[in-house]
């Protein structure tokens, strides 16, 4: 398994280098650039010299040609700096560091819901297929699937924080008091969670019924077995094997949704962040935050890799 | 007996002294409410130190901690000064020096002492000694500024500048820090600023949020609340729903008609509207935009213009702009041409122009609101004038570059500039403006001479006649068209009494009265 890790890792720090060149090259294929950023926030307020924009420019390095730039940014990431960032003046590690928590603990929380939704809805329709409620189970998942993260978010704080007051609209709650911060967790997590347990209802569906038409199943079943452990006992633990592939997927979604969702609850995290950075053309906080995002998804599809082997001892790494 | 004598004479002493001990702590007990306020639009950028300010965001919680010598009236219309740390000031005969009295016992928060002439020089003479700082070129007119005594300071100037008052003093230039804790802290400064304002700072949290708690020793009273919490949301939508919830008390909207709507129509909160008058949004053409350079075709387009299509799809942009500078606001004037809506007469322009058939032309704008709205009215409105007409929706930064380099052929962009007439009108409209420095898209520049003279007169009534003067070229020339004032929503529980809302992105907390 070592030399599998070895050769994935190594893959991985391929893709990463690619990510940080295509990241570098498209933020600054964007038109305008940090200083001019900077100027249309402040420029509507008040009056600049050329002389301080010039200034701005060499503070920022952005007066250097880009070739030098580029070579400049990868000897620092290659030191495991990832610079100071343009709109904060701090090192865009510390700035990710003290955001990445809150992200985490949104993309952990709707992977939860999507697990604990669309699992047992995939299984329930599967084991009832043809029947009203696999019809019914299934439109609920298409439905969901089909809605906007956005559009879920607002409808979720319109209906239960505003009118029924049960959960706050914004913020992360505070640090330290666990129940608040699961308070404030909640719905962001399930605008972020409802999407994706409709998409791993649909997974689970079709993967359970494959199973269950299986020769070992049948068997189970002739010789008979009662039918909820045949589910249990053969049924789910095989068709779990491709659900998993989906926690990967799944997980990097729920990277990507953060985002919006961050946006829409007030919420801190390396997704609004990122929102921000491009708005301000922040090259290096933009560039420092696709490349954590980048990691976190190959992390998180070495670990589901891995999770095969426990779940299926017949594969085998090569 | 004795003993239970005793034991009660003990017990009824420790009472006693129990509730001797926890009288004043119960009585120091702060029963005012800490309130949670929407930093207005963006995340807080995390800059506190005044001299190193870059975003508007930490600007609203600005007049919170620090104060100046003069101050602009809180409210949103700044007419007038009003004494700030200074009680009063005297203009010497030539215009040129300025002699500021100090109040007496002013403290700095947090146990910094009490303000002197000294920390006013120091806040002055960093700005102008350090070009790395944000107001080093505004500060360039300043000869000197000294201490003559613990309360008296003196700034001279190079020349006269009758907008030195509402452009440096009062203004962004013009607060005043603490020199012990500016040389205490360092670069520090910037993240736990010490003024002698009406709340001190207490934190930037990781979650972005700006904590500030009432300084009880501010020289005009305590303030009524104990603690302001600005948050960010950066969603109009979300930020309603939280007031409405009561996660926070006051908001600021852009003015997005469903959401005022909304707020409008619940009985738990009340709504001011704010209407910033020194808050221009206009119309600027390309100096490479040929049909443009026509005085001609720019009538044209302003007299196809029907400001009320505008008022009705956007409620709150009522208060339509027909002229430069409104007269409620010091050297503004209504006594300038005006292009009211004419389609015909618009259409005979353009004739006259040489374009009976229009011509093509693209509208830049940036992707938010109202300037979306706006400009899809305007390009029907121009379309139904003979014009060819298209949008071009863009991000800040994108549309900003491109006014930049003149790589557009008609925009939508807005100007702030409250207190002194001289801030905008150079802004636009000076031929030193041209961009980077201003905001000069079109590159006008027949209205130096007289932009110049409205700064470097002092008398304020010349000054009046000088910009009535300067308006009534401006809309001759029409170098843009005016269009609307930025209006705001201020929204507040039913927590929040009454609460003067700020000018320019100010957020004035201790105006907050509370619903007892």
């Amino acid at each position: 398994m070592i030399p599998y890790i070895t050769r994935r890792v190594a893959a991985a720090a391929v893709q990463l280098i690619v990510v940080l060149v295509i990241t570098f090259g498209l933020v600054r294929l964007t038109p305008g650039d940090p200083v001019t950023a900077y100027l249309s926030r402040i420029q509507s307020e008040t009056s600049v010299s050329k002389q301080y924009v010039e200034q701005v420019r060499r503070q920022l390095g952005v007066d250097q040609p880009v070739a030098v730039q580029f070579g400049l940014y990868v000897g620092r990431v290659l030191r495991g700096n990832l610079g100071i960032s343009y709109t904060q003046s701090e090192p865009v590690s510390r700035i990710i560091t003290s955001q990445l928590p809150y992200t985490l603990q949104l993309a952990f929380a709707a992977l939860l819901i999507e697990l604990l939704i669309g699992v047992p809805l995939g299984v329930y329709a599967a084991t009832r297929r043809g029947r009203f409620a696999d019809y019914l189970a299934t439109t609920v998942a298409t439905v969901g699937y089909s809605m906007p993260r956005f559009w879920t978010g607002m409808v979720l704080i319109l209906v239960f924080a505003v009118g029924w007051g049960l959960f706050p609209v914004i913020g992360v709650g505070e640090p330290g008091r666990p129940l608040d911060v699961l308070h404030h967790l909640v719905l962001p997590a399930l605008a972020l969670g409802v999407a994706g347990a409709a998409y791993v209802a649909r997974m689970t569906r079709s993967s359970v019924l494959d199973v269950l038409g299986e020769d070992y199943v049948r068997t189970a079943r002739a010789k008979g077995v009662p039918e909820p452990r045949v589910l249990r006992g053969h049924a789910l633990r095989n068709a779990f094997i491709p659900i998993l592939s989906v926690v990967g997927v799944s997980f990097g979604r729920a990277l990507g949704g953060s985002a919006i969702i961050e946006t829409l609850f007030g919420r801190v995290g390396i997704g609004s962040l990122l929102v921000d950075a491009i708005t301000q053309r922040d090259y290096t906080l933009v560039q420092g935050t696709i490349l954590v995002f980048a990691i976190g998804v190959f992390v998180i599809n070495l670990a589901v890799d891995l999770g095969y082997a426990w779940l299926n001892p017949r594969i085998r790494y090569t | 007996m004795r003993v239970i004598t005793r034991t009660c004479a003990v017990a009824l002493a420790a009472f006693l002294l129990g509730v001797g001990a926890l009288g004043p702590a119960l009585g120091q007990q702060d029963l005012r409410p800490a309130f949670r306020v929407r930093l207005q639009f963006a995340r807080a950028g995390g800059i506190f130190d005044p001299a190193k300010w870059q975003y508007t965001s930490d600007w609203f919680v600005y007049p919170n901690v620090f104060n100046w010598l003069l101050r602009w009236n809180p409210g949103p219309d700044p007419k007038e000064l009003q004494p700030d740390l200074a009680e009063k000031y005297a203009m010497s005969s030539d215009g040129l020096t300025f002699t500021f009295t100090l109040r007496k016992g002013v403290q700095f928060h947090k146990g910094f002492g009490e303000l002197t002439a000294d920390d006013v020089v120091f806040s002055y003479q960093r700005q102008m000694d350090d070009p790395k700082l944000s107001f080093y070129e505004a500060m360039s007119n300043i000869k000197s500024v000294e201490a003559l005594d613990k309360y008296t300071v003196r700034i001279t100037l190079k020349e006269r500048d009758g907008s030195f008052l509402w452009t440096i003093v009062s203004y962004r230039p013009g607060i005043i820090v603490s020199k012990k804790a500016v040389q205490q802290l360092g670069d520090g400064f910037a993240r736990a600023p010490v003024s002698t304002g009406p709340f001190e700072f207490v934190s930037l949290t990781p979650q972005g949020e700006v904590i500030v708690r009432a300084h009880d020793a501010y020289f005009r009273g305590k303030p009524s609340v104990k603690q302001i919490t600005f948050v960010h949301i950066g969603d109009e939508n979300t930020a309603a729903a939280a007031l409405r919830r009561g996660d926070v008390q006051v908001i600021w909207t852009r003015g997005n008609p469903d959401v005022v709507k909304l707020l409008r129509e619940d009985p738990k909160i009340h709504t001011v509207r704010v209407i910033e008058y020194y808050n221009l949004f206009q119309t600027q053409f390309s100096p490479r935009f040929k049909p443009g350079q026509d005085v001609r075709v720019r009538r044209a387009l302003a007299h196809a213009i029907d400001r009320r299509v505008i008022a009705k799809a956007l409620p709150g942009l009522d208060e339509m702009a027909d002229v430069l500078r409104p007269p409620q606001l010091f050297g503004g004037s209504n006594d300038v041409p005006t292009y009211p809506y004419d389609v015909n007469k618009a259409r005979a322009l353009l004739r006259e122009a040489g374009f009976p058939n229009g011509f093509p032309a693209v509208l830049m704008v940036q992707n938010r609101e109202p300037e979306t709205t706006v400009g899809e009215i305007l390009v029907s409105q121009w379309k139904a004038a003979g014009l060819d007409v298209k949008i071009d929706v863009l991000d800040a930064t994108a549309a900003f570059d491109r006014r930049r380099k003149g790589d557009f052929d008609i925009t939508i962009s807005a100007t702030a500039r409250p207190g002194d007439p001289h801030l905008f009108f150079w802004d636009v409209f000076h031929s030193d403006a041209v961009p980077p420095q201003g905001s000069n898209f079109f590159g006008y520049r027949d209205a130096d001479a007289l932009i110049d003279a409205g700064r470097i007169t002092v008398d304020e009534a010349r000054r009046v006649q000088i910009y009535k003067a300067l308006q009534r070229k401006l809309m001759t020339d029409l170098p843009i068209i005016p269009l609307f004032y930025r209006h705001y929503e201020l929204a507040m529980t039913a927590q929040v009494k009454s609460m003067q809302p700020g000018a320019f992105s100010m957020f004035w907390g201790e105006t907050i009265l509370v619903q007892r």
